[in-house]
């Protein structure tokens, strides 16, 4: 293009139907902002100018040209006999992406850090090592309830990082708590009081004064709940998201979303609330929320009704009005019995951007473009070949699963897990996409991952496994994608994959 | 693919290629399974809410589905003269178009019709043939009502129990604020809006039950089987729980009797109201239960609360029982002949009322779901029992 806006400044383009449309570039990066059907009306200039200025590639997720996925690190016990604390429930790599948590259905998060590339071997990228580990949450039991509160970390989300230490937001079904990891490796030594050994010094025997001196010593990561938000939730919490602003974050249940300040643990807002005034007529529930990232007002929702409602803080205190509802029409020749319950959406994400969000329901993932509500601009099927196993996983649960999908850095890839410890990955430029599998044949390190295939057809071709042949309690429902390298993690089961693109 | 359960042949779920018969044996299949699933969900390691609500809509419209294809059906059948198959046998047995007066009286006996399931359409009522329905349902509510009654392990009853042990409260408080949500109702025609959202507070389960959302734990009180038997020897007669209810309602009669019509009549809650004043332990009520509680519980057919009303009263009134009970029973009547009346009032369920501090025990009567029901065996009849009920109920109060 001729005429390349410059970065910051507002581009005007012809927008869909009688909207224009107006896009920020962004600061920093613009192909974090524009889509490829922008990009190809401003000449491809930015797709371009971004591949050739990262170090590394950003686009491309099949085993094509451009990299493939190799393996790099698993971490977990390896023996068949899974301990049901063990099982990860969620993954989560903070802004830089050097620390990667997972919490556990035992209440443990553990969290790894990246090690610095050494320099000997520059062409490796470093490994995720274990940083810290602590006891989250512990079991309860709500007595006037008579009720037992799971300690299962449903979500973990960090907070952008302003010192030293570490912060993040851990949460079970009833309680959110913010941890501080912060970093020791220095002690004092050389009090006048005390000796070496800790113990009192007589007074009297002083006869100097020494200032203490620091040394260096082990590092000692530690973390400690620095505020405990509790008692605002009855019912499961599924979803926390940190707002854009630093200061609040918010957290949903199945019926009702509440706003909390991250200083103020005694009282939080309610500013959703779905629950009819008589329980009978419940058909609908929150399955996840989300903050948008640049614009601490707006927010989303998603329901197991297949909808997604964009709120505005700004309208009203009770955003129970949504101000923008997008829901794709149901195609009427593919109804069954189980329409409703595989439009459930199990995630919802906005993207980097802020431009898109995507939903991930039981058999497909789709992008929305926020402007645009009556139905997503992208959609990616999953496993389209269980539609016809619908009732067998109804029976079995399966059809219940809540699998979450992720956004890469740029925007231009999306990935969520499937079964079987399948994973799949969407290319949304080159729209080709690619199944690969969490597994410990293919761990070797540095081992290129060969994609995967199910086969549908009566026809099974060599290296294809049958839709039967599949272990649906092998199941992937957490990833997260590093927000600036191609490096994914995938919690399968117990164990946590760290996967990273090969560097030739 | 790993499946719990014996092998068998599955019908195919292509809608487009399936022979009407295979889709209804699938819809059987899903309904079966669905409902199996409501019997078990307490069993579940982490009983959610979503998942509650998922199967509920599928059975709600696995009937909706059931009750247009027998309307189909029927009217077809109607038109052509020709003998309705046995699957259809209740709903054909009498040619003729379903009058309209008979449909209440079905209803009443078997609980509110699939109308009350919320938008349901209302085809699929016209199209309900009464009778010999009409006595079989009747039966089939006494034998819900047996079922639900005593020992029968059946799985709602005892849901019921379980959840209903869980309503312990301050007797009197809210007898107090029964009677006085009875008066306000009764007033005030009931126009489907409420004053505050009541706290919803989970029932309580059972101790050490594996964790539970709150509605779905009020919804999956009557599923669990195993746990809940010993529920209901503990407590029998106790009732709680929330909008599960009619899901359970919908179950028991699943599980009684396969019919269709039946279990649409029922749909919202034999749930019985019978066992619930069978034995009470009122010691057990808790207010707090209110709202989520009974409200879900499904509403008895207006034969079974005929029967137990005397009962209650004849009790009530000799009783030396401890004041919890008193009050329980007394405050049991009225809400059974509120109940009734209610049927012919719109949107019974949400009715809430606003004035009493403590909105739940008391709403937990009343919003004994009656489901926005449009039919009712008479409003003058039903009302004129209510005001003997009341009366009566008025009177049992002063004594106490």
């Amino acid at each position: 293009m001729v005429n390349s806006p410059a970065i910051g400044c507002d581009v005007e383009l012809p927008g869909c139907g009688n909207l224009p449309v107006v896009i920020r570039l962004g600061s920093f990066d613009r192909r974090n902002f524009l889509l490829p059907e922008l990009e190809a009306l401003l000449g491809g200039s930015g797709e371009a100018a971004g591949r050739g200025a990262a170090d590394e590639a950003m686009a491309g997720v099949s085993g094509g040209n451009d990299f493939q996925w190799c393996f790099s690190q698993v971490k977990g016990a390896i023996d068949e006999d899974v301990a049901e604390a063990d099982i990860i429930s969620t993954v989560e790599f903070n802004y830089s992406g050097e620390l990667l948590a997972t919490g556990d259905k035992g209440g443990r998060v553990v969290i790894f850090q990246h090690e610095q590339e050494s320099k000997n071997r520059p062409h490796l990228r470093g490994e995720y090592n274990v940083y810290s580990t602590f006891q989250s949450h512990e079991p309860e039991f709500d007595y006037l309830k008579s009720l037992e509160i799971e300690e299962k970390i449903n979500k973990i989300r960090w907070l952008p990082q302003q010192n030293s230490a570490h912060f993040l937001l851990s949460t079970n079904d009833k309680t959110i708590k913010l941890w501080k990891i912060s970093e020791r490796d220095k002690r004092a030594e050389g009090y006048n009081l005390k000796d070496e050994e800790g113990r009192l010094r007589d007074p009297f025997r002083i006869s100097s004064l020494r200032v203490p001196v620091l040394m260096p010593m082990d590092l000692m990561v530690e973390a400690s709940p620095r505020r405990i938000f509790a008692n605002a939730h009855t019912y499961h919490i599924n979803s926390i998201s940190v707002n854009s602003d630093h200061e609040t974050y918010l957290s949903a249940d199945d019926l009702r979303i509440n706003l909390w300040h991250l200083e103020i643990t005694d009282r939080s807002f309610n500013i959703v609330d779905i629950k009819p005034a008589n329980m009978e007529e419940l058909t609908e529930v929150i399955t996840a929320a989300e903050c948008h990232p640049h614009q601490c007002n707006v927010f989303v929702y998603s329901s197991s009704k297949g909808t997604i409602r964009l709120c505005d803080m700004r309208a009203a205190a009770l955003c129970d009005r949504h101000s923008k509802f997008f829901e794709e029409p149901e195609d009427p020749s593919s109804r069954s019995f189980f329409s409703e319950i595989i439009s459930s959406i199990s995630d919802v994400k906005f993207s980097h951007s802020g431009r898109y969000m995507m939903t991930r329901d039981y058999l497909s993932v789709k992008v929305w473009d926020l402007n645009m509500e009556n139905r997503p601009v992208e959609t990616y099927q999953v496993h389209e070949y269980l539609r016809s196993k619908l009732c067998s996983l109804y029976e079995n649960d399966c059809i219940f699963d809540k699998f979450e999908c992720c956004w890469n850095g740029s925007d231009s890839a999306i990935m969520t897990g499937s079964y079987n410890n399948f994973f799949r990955m969407f290319d949304r430029n080159t729209r080709r996409d690619i199944t690969l599998e969490a597994s410990r044949e293919s761990s070797k390190p540095r081992a290129t991952l060969k994609p995967r295939k199910v086969s549908t057809g009566g026809k099974r071709k060599k290296d294809e496994i049958s839709v039967d042949s599949l272990d649906f309690n092998k199941k992937i429902l957490h990833t997260a994608w590093h927000p600036k390298e191609n490096v994914i993690a995938v919690a399968a089961t117990n164990n946590l994959y760290i996967f990273q693109d090969k560097i030739n | 693919m790993i499946l719990k359960g014996q092998k068998r042949k599955l019908p195919p779920e292509d809608a487009a290629a399936q022979t009407p018969a295979e889709w209804e044996g699938q819809r059987q299949l899903v309904l079966h399974i669905s409902l199996h699933k409501y019997q078990h969900g307490q069993e579940l390691a982490e009983p959610s809410l979503r998942r509650s609500v998922l199967i509920a809509n599928t059975l709600r419209r696995i009937t909706l589905e059931a009750s247009r294809a027998a309307a189909v059906a029927a009217a077809a059948e109607r038109d052509g003269g020709t003998p309705a198959p046995p699957l259809r046998s209740k709903e054909n047995a009498a040619p003729g178009v379903a009058a309209p007066h008979r449909r209440p009286a079905v209803t009443a006996h078997d609980g509110p019709p699939a109308a009350a399931v919320g938008d349901a359409s209302p085809s699929p009522d016209q199209q309900q043939q009464p009778p010999p329905p009409h006595h079989h349902q009747h039966g089939g509510a006494s034998g819900r009502h047996q079922a639900g009654v005593g020992a029968a392990p059946d799985a709602c009853m005892e849901g019921d129990s379980e959840d209903w042990e869980s309503m312990s409260s301050d007797p009197d408080f809210s007898l107090s604020a029964a009677i006085s949500s009875i008066l306000t109702s009764l007033e005030c025609s009931i126009d489907g809006s409420h004053g505050g959202v009541p706290a919803p507070p989970p029932p309580p389960r059972t101790p050490l039950r594996s964790l539970e959302n709150l509605a779905a734990a009020a919804a999956a009180a009557p599923e669990g089987e195993g746990a809940a038997k010993q529920q209901q020897q503990q407590q029998q007669g106790a009732r709680g729980s929330c909008w599960g209810g009619w899901e359970r309602a919908e179950e028991s009669s699943r599980a009684t009797d396969g019919c269709v019509e039946l279990m649409r009549s029922s749909y919202l809650g034999d749930l019985a109201l019978d066992d619930l004043f069978q034995d009470i332990d009122t010691s057990l009520l808790e207010r707090e239960l209110g709202v989520l509680g009974a409200r879900g519980e499904g509403h008895p057919s207006g034969e079974e609360l005929l029967r137990y009303l005397p009962s209650l009263s004849s009790s009530s009134s000799s009783s030396s029982a401890t004041p919890s009970s008193l009050s329980f029973s007394s405050s049991a009547s009225p809400f059974l002949s509120f109940n009734q009346s209610l049927w012919c009032l719109p949107s019974f369920s949400s009715f809430n009322p606003s004035t009493a501090p403590s909105t739940s025990s008391s709403s937990s009567f009343f919003s004994f779901s009656s489901p926005p029901l449009s039919s009712f065996p008479g409003p003058g009849l039903g009302l004129a029992r209510d005001g003997l009920e009341l009366d009566h109920l008025t009177e049992v109060l002063v004594e106490s």
